[in-house]
């Protein structure tokens, strides 16, 4: 039979059966509207949280009368009258880029051992040791910045400054744990991108003489670059939206992470500053509603959420641009 | 004549050293960086063995029968582990239900295109939202009713729905991947046999994929019991101290996490230190338990699809 009988006959046999009832078939198509529902669903949760959060977001500019650029200029947070972000503006943008500038070497660097170096024996423990330190919770992180990392800060700071200057709170311990916690996510994914670069690559580049470190540098690691930069992007978004650590050790305080002057030690880190996302958790206690702040926590959200977006935009470019997965 | 060949070969012999120590060169670099991953792996497992040393070393003493079953704020832990346990079976339960049936859509129904494209970012752009946010999307819409007076009150019910958003996502890849690792013949041979697409995934698919969504689901479960940022203003960070030992949705309570969370904002120096060590002992070694069950499991489907070891 030719293909054009084979379809003939096919749809002939479909009329055949459309006419009748069949229990089959109902099932058939509900469980295809079901399963559709169901990933409609997906849909309409990120609607509800980007319509109800923005639905308060902008009640700051409609009801209150605050200008986005007021919100950004001004950095006086007295959470009643004045809501200026730009302390804690800074505070999250120091955060997030210096954790990632120091765990994205690192997390690449272990990415490489456990993908390429390592040997056989070894790569399987410590994949599961990494992925074990994924899960741990940012609680547990938080604690142990608080008894460990705080103290720590606070003796090597004051010891650098030759005073008792610092009572170790704030953005270099909220750095040190958030390091600690970002890392396992970017290993996670490099380790995925390096594996996914096929052997001939590398085995082309052996071949021409080259060392193991230059096949690394000059073949596995070009070929590998968009799956480790997504993780990198990864990471930036859990450095932006990590709550509950950076709480336990930035000291909550509405200052700039440091101000930079004449006197001694010339940058003097603040004891105790505050990160966008920290701020929403202390403040939102005391906010009730139809308080300007009130609103201003929810925009402050929104910004969350528009940030988040546009680092996501950003991975699945380069996520796009991959050529092995 | 001859001094142009003498040259020549001066030339090329020098050609040969610069080669033979770039070459040297090339070894020592690679020996001195095979050293620093060494190292750099060193560092990063010390980090991690530091962390849950520390906490299980000094933390483990406090883990007593009293502090397991008493209910006061700062040295019982009983209501935080029946929240935790109501929290996260009842947050699994949607999320199971739904996360599943979502994967099943895109794995097995979906075509490429415009809507899958939505959906795929849709499900991305959910898991960059950060906890806190949804938090406070949880208070707006379960606690209170968009702020103008109460809903539930902070509840568990509100704790619960709040988790469901935030995880959906996860649950949703993590079923996909347990789908996907089906192998093709799977789809073919029941197709072949005359079944249609529904008859296919109940039968033949889920089935198969039984493991590996138990792997999904307990991966999301860990998730559930180490968040805390999603909790706070849902399900409350006060300790109940009495009448806790019910199904009722509309109570309110912390979990584990928030516990630690709120013995520390309850007195951010000093106060409660056994307390929050030895519920950090508790909620580490059941993410562990937990972890490592989905990571067994993973290990064994992959065994039994493919034949080979991971």
């Amino acid at each position: 039979m030719s293909k054009a009988q084979i379809q003939q006959a096919d749809s002939a046999a479909r009329l055949a059966g459309s006419g009748k009832f069949s229990l089959k078939k109902l099932f058939d198509d509900s469980a295809t509207i079901y399963f559709t529902i169901c990933a409609l669903i997906v849909i309409a949760t990120l609607l509800l949280v980007y319509v109800n959060i923005g639905s308060q977001a902008y009640q700051t500019f409609t009801q209150w009368h605050i200008s986005l650029t007021n919100l950004f200029t001004s950095n006086n947070w007295d959470a009643v009258n004045n809501f200026g972000l730009k302390a804690n503006f800074s505070g999250t943008l120091m955060l997030v880029i210096l954790t990632v500038f120091i765990s994205a070497p690192f997390s690449v660097g272990m990415a490489i051992f456990i993908a390429e170096i390592a040997p056989n024996w070894i790569q399987a423990p410590m994949r599961g040791a990494v992925e074990l330190f994924l899960g741990i919770p940012s609680v547990i992180f938080g604690l142990l910045g608080l008894i460990v990392v705080v103290p720590f800060v606070r003796n090597v700071m004051n010891s650098l400054a030759g005073a008792y200057l610092y009572n170790g709170y704030g953005i270099i311990a909220a750095i040190i744990i958030v390091t600690f916690m970002v890392l396992p996510t970017i290993t996670t994914i490099s380790i995925d991108a390096i594996r996914a670069v096929p052997r001939e690559i590398r085995e082309g580049s052996l071949a021409l003489g080259a060392t193991r470190w230059q096949t690394i540098r000059n073949a596995v690691l070009p070929a590998a670059l968009p799956g480790v930069m997504t993780g990198v992007i990864l990471g930036v978004t859990r450095a932006l939206g990590e709550t509950v650590a950076v709480a336990f050790v930035i000291g909550g305080a509405e200052q700039f992470p440091f101000t930079v002057n004449a006197t001694a030690p010339f940058i003097h880190f603040s004891n105790g500053s505050d990160v966008l996302t920290t701020l929403l958790l202390f403040n939102f206690k005391e906010a009730t509603n139809n308080t300007p702040l009130y609103s201003v926590l929810y925009t402050i959200s929104f910004m969350l959420l528009i940030i988040s977006a546009i680092m996501i935009a950003i991975s699945r470019y380069f996520a796009s641009r991959r050529v092995y997965r | 004549m001859s001094s142009i060949a003498e040259s020549l070969v001066k030339t090329m012999e020098k050609q040969t050293q610069v080669r033979a120590a770039r070459r040297q060169r090339a070894k020592i670099t690679n020996q001195v960086m095979n050293g620093v991953f060494w190292l750099v792996a060193a560092i990063v497992l010390s980090a991690l063995l530091f962390v849950l040393g520390y906490v299980v070393l000094n933390g483990y003493s406090y883990v007593t029968v009293k502090f397991l079953t008493g209910s006061d704020f700062a040295t019982g832990i009983a209501p935080q582990l029946f929240n935790t346990l109501y929290i996260t079976v009842g947050a699994l339960i949607p999320l199971f239900v739904i996360g599943v049936s979502a994967a099943i859509y895109v794995s097995e129904y979906a075509r490429q295109g415009w809507f899958l494209n939505i959906l795929r970012f849709a499900s991305d752009t959910l898991t960059s939202v950060p906890s806190i946010v949804i938090g406070l999307l949880g208070f707006l819409l379960f606690v209170t009713n968009f702020g103008n007076g109460p809903r539930w009150g902070f509840s568990r019910a509100a704790g619960i729905l709040a988790l469901t958003i935030l995880n959906l996502p996860w649950m949703l890849r993590a079923a996909e991947d347990a789908l996907r690792a089906v192998p093709k013949d799977f789809r073919e041979a029941s197709m072949a046999l005359g079944a249609n697409k529904f008859q296919t995934v109940t039968r033949a698919i889920l089935p198969a994929a039984i493991p590996g969504l138990v792997t999904a689901t307990l991966i999301v479960a860990g998730r559930i019991i180490g968040e805390t940022a999603a909790l706070i203003y849902t399900s409350g960070e006060a300790g109940p101290t009495a009448g806790w030992f019910t199904l009722n949705p509309f109570f309110a309570g912390d979990t584990l996490s928030v516990h630690i969370y709120s013995l520390f904002a309850d007195n951010p120096t000093t106060g409660a230190y056994q307390g929050r060590l030895a519920t950090a002992v508790l909620l580490l070694v059941l993410i562990i338990v937990i972890n490592g069950t989905a990571r067994f499991l993973g290990q064994r489907l992959h065994q039994r699809f493919s034949g080979k070891k991971a």
